[in-house]
């Protein structure tokens, strides 16, 4: 059986071992479109994560019999093509649960802690300069008390939802489907949840429902000393307007995992905000702890034993 | 009433407001001991966080009546010199523990997650040009199923347990006072705790159980992948001995908030390190949200309210 996975570099320099264990793995770190199409010769079992599933890959794979998503989103997928030609199709789905709430928590407290400041100020020398033995003019504040917003309670949204309590935070949320509820916290509208959170945190999928979710005139309705977290995916805000509502002091920060396009392009807004200090970012990574891959390439290979049936 | 202040430049901007409704209250910056001397004369209610409250200080202080530290801990108050003239001290506890608890997590996830290497390869345009949607240059590390020692379990150290268990982490402890009181989490040795953890994070007070408590034997039994955070006090880790680990990997990592001299001298090896990227600092500031210094204003007042 030959395992071919068209883009694994995103997943990194991680072991296939569980994959190379079923068959004879061939693992690309990139494919373009047609190297895609030529690569697929032969293939059995498809693996990809962001790589477009069409039905001319279809027709340049035709011993293809499974196609796995390494990730949970198959948008990059036509899966009706694939059952039209009576091709499975699996994705692996909650390996990155925790990994993600972690991450999310490291750009609350960061904002909230302000920690990039008081790291530089005490690297810099500015702290030794200073001749006071703390640094109490830059205020930061407390998330106890504080109310977070969640956008969206799926698994993810539940777990940060826990964890937030956990730090004494207030917890209300807003449903995108309007199928999520969980009587433990409150659940409010929109312009609710906009008002009166003071983080807002977003763990929702890309749909048309969430598209341009929070534009700017979402985003006058937040509190200035606010801050917004985006975790979900990167076309549910207004880019341009996060930037402008951040420079402009209308909230006083944003976290960034997601982008609407990856990578980022070197003249998108978020590269030349006026206040880079109000920013914290990381390259979609939110996902992708170690441990977190790990468990997505045992989910990839359980994905292909029980496909097979053993 | 007259109400002095010697060092109200450690509160930084927030509003005495609270205080000043109680009397005529006089705020220095900082002072010299020569400068507080002069300043205490007339003075029925001194204020102080860090300034030495000695015999000279109390001799030039005829009409003192109460003394009120502006923090937790009283080292700097000779409380015998105030109990023989029959000076009351008051101290403030508890108003910063929200505090330091989230910023030991914000500490410890920036450690886990390396978050200042993804913002600076954001900020850079290096994702931009790197043609991946995500960045695997670098694993980072999951907070959830690892095990966290605790050392010195008292309110912070139980505040920042239960939320590590909120997260997932195991959590062991290290009473430094030996009483072992809290029975929610097993209690361990010094070296088991150092051996198993990979996040140890220090709340202990300095006193002679905890000065120089770790070492280079100490910190030669963590794990190589473990990270050392320092909340409680200076001196409780040996700092050159910490910066040598993890410049030589020796563990992967360290926060500190506290150091045996305030503010750290330019010449200090924190500030020497060949690898600053495994460092995460604030500077003494753990303690001191607004809300906490807001908090720690109020009970100053109240403390002066309560009157003698």
């Amino acid at each position: 059986m030959r395992i071919v996975f068209l883009d694994a570099l995103t997943i990194g320099a991680g072991s296939f071992a569980a994959l190379e264990a079923l068959g004879e793995f061939v693992g690309y770190g990139d494919s373009t479109p047609q190297e895609g199409l030529e690569r697929v010769a032969g293939c059995d079992v498809l693996i990809v994560n962001k790589f477009k599933v069409t039905p001319a890959l279809l027709d340049a794979g035709p011993s293809i019999r499974l196609v796995c998503e390494s990730g949970t989103g198959m948008n990059n997928i036509d899966v009706a093509a694939c059952e039209a030609r009576g091709i499975a199709v699996r994705n692996v789905a909650a390996y990155s649960t925790a990994t993600v709430a972690q991450t999310t928590f490291m750009h609350i407290l960061s904002l909230l802690g302000n920690g990039l400041h008081f790291d530089t100020a005490v690297k810099s020398g500015a702290y030794s300069r200073s001749k006071i033995l703390t640094e109490v003019f830059t205020p930061f504040s407390e998330a106890a008390g504080k109310t977070l917003g969640i956008v969206g309670l799926g698994a993810i949204g539940r777990q940060v939802a826990r964890i937030g309590r956990a730090l004494d935070m207030q917890v209300i949320y807003y449903s995108t489907t309007g199928q999520h509820h969980d009587p433990a916290y409150e659940e409010v509208d929109l312009d609710g949840l906009l008002r009166r959170s003071d983080v807002l945190t977003i763990h929702a999928p890309m749909t048309d429902r969430t598209r341009g979710l929070i534009g700017a005139k979402q985003l006058s309705c937040m509190k200035p000393t606010a801050f917004l977290v985006n975790m979900g995916r990167g076309g549910i805000v207004v880019e341009q307007d996060l930037v402008d509502a951040v420079d402009r002091g209308t909230i006083a920060g944003a976290a960034v995992d997601v982008f609407t396009r990856e990578p980022l392009p070197l003249d998108h807004p978020y590269l030349h905000a006026q206040h880079p200090e109000r920013f914290r970012f990381t390259p979609h990574i939110g996902w992708g702890s170690e441990e977190a891959r790990t468990r997505l390439v045992e989910g990839i290979a359980t994905n292909i034993r029980t496909w097979m049936g053993c | 009433m007259r109400i002095v202040f010697l060092d109200a430049a450690t509160l930084g901007d927030t509003s005495l407001a609270p205080i000043a409704r109680l009397g005529e209250l006089v705020c220095y910056p900082n002072s010299t001991p020569q400068e507080a001397r002069e300043r205490v004369a007339g003075c029925e209610v001194l204020i102080v966080n860090k300034i030495k409250v000695d015999r000279p200080l109390l001799d030039a202080a005829p009409s003192l009546r109460l003394v009120c530290e502006a923090a937790t801990g009283v080292n700097n108050i000779d409380l015998d010199a105030c109990a023989e003239r029959g000076i009351p001290v008051r101290n403030v506890a508890g108003y910063s523990t929200d505090s330091v608890v989230q910023q030991t997590f914000m500490h410890m996830l920036s450690l886990l997650g390396d978050a200042p290497y993804f913002d600076a390869k954001v900020k850079s345009g290096e994702y931009s040009r790197s043609g991946l949607f995500t960045d695997v240059s670098r694993p980072f590390v999951e907070i959830t199923g690892k095990t966290l020692g605790v050392i010195g379990m008292g309110t912070i150290g139980q505040q920042v347990a239960r939320i590590a268990t909120a997260f997932g982490m195991r959590v062991i402890y290290y009473s430094t006072s030996g009483t072992g009181h809290c029975k929610d989490y097993p209690s361990v040795s010094l070296e088991t705790l150092l051996k198993e953890s990979d996040v140890v994070s220090v709340h202990a007070p300095l006193n002679a159980r905890t000065s120089g408590l770790i070492g280079a034997r100490e910190l030669a039994w963590m794990k190589p992948s473990a990270f050392l955070i320092n909340l409680g006090r200076g001196g409780i880790i040996d700092e050159a001995d910490l910066v040598a680990a993890v410049d030589a990997g020796q563990i992967a990592g360290t926060a500190t908030d506290v150091f045996t001299s305030e503010p750290i001298p330019l010449d200090h090896p924190f500030l020497q390190a060949r690898h600053p990227e495994r460092f995460r600092f604030t500077p003494h500031t753990a303690w001191a949200s607004v809300e906490a210094r807001e908090r720690l204003v109020a009970i100053i007042a109240e403390n002066i309210e309560k009157g003698w």
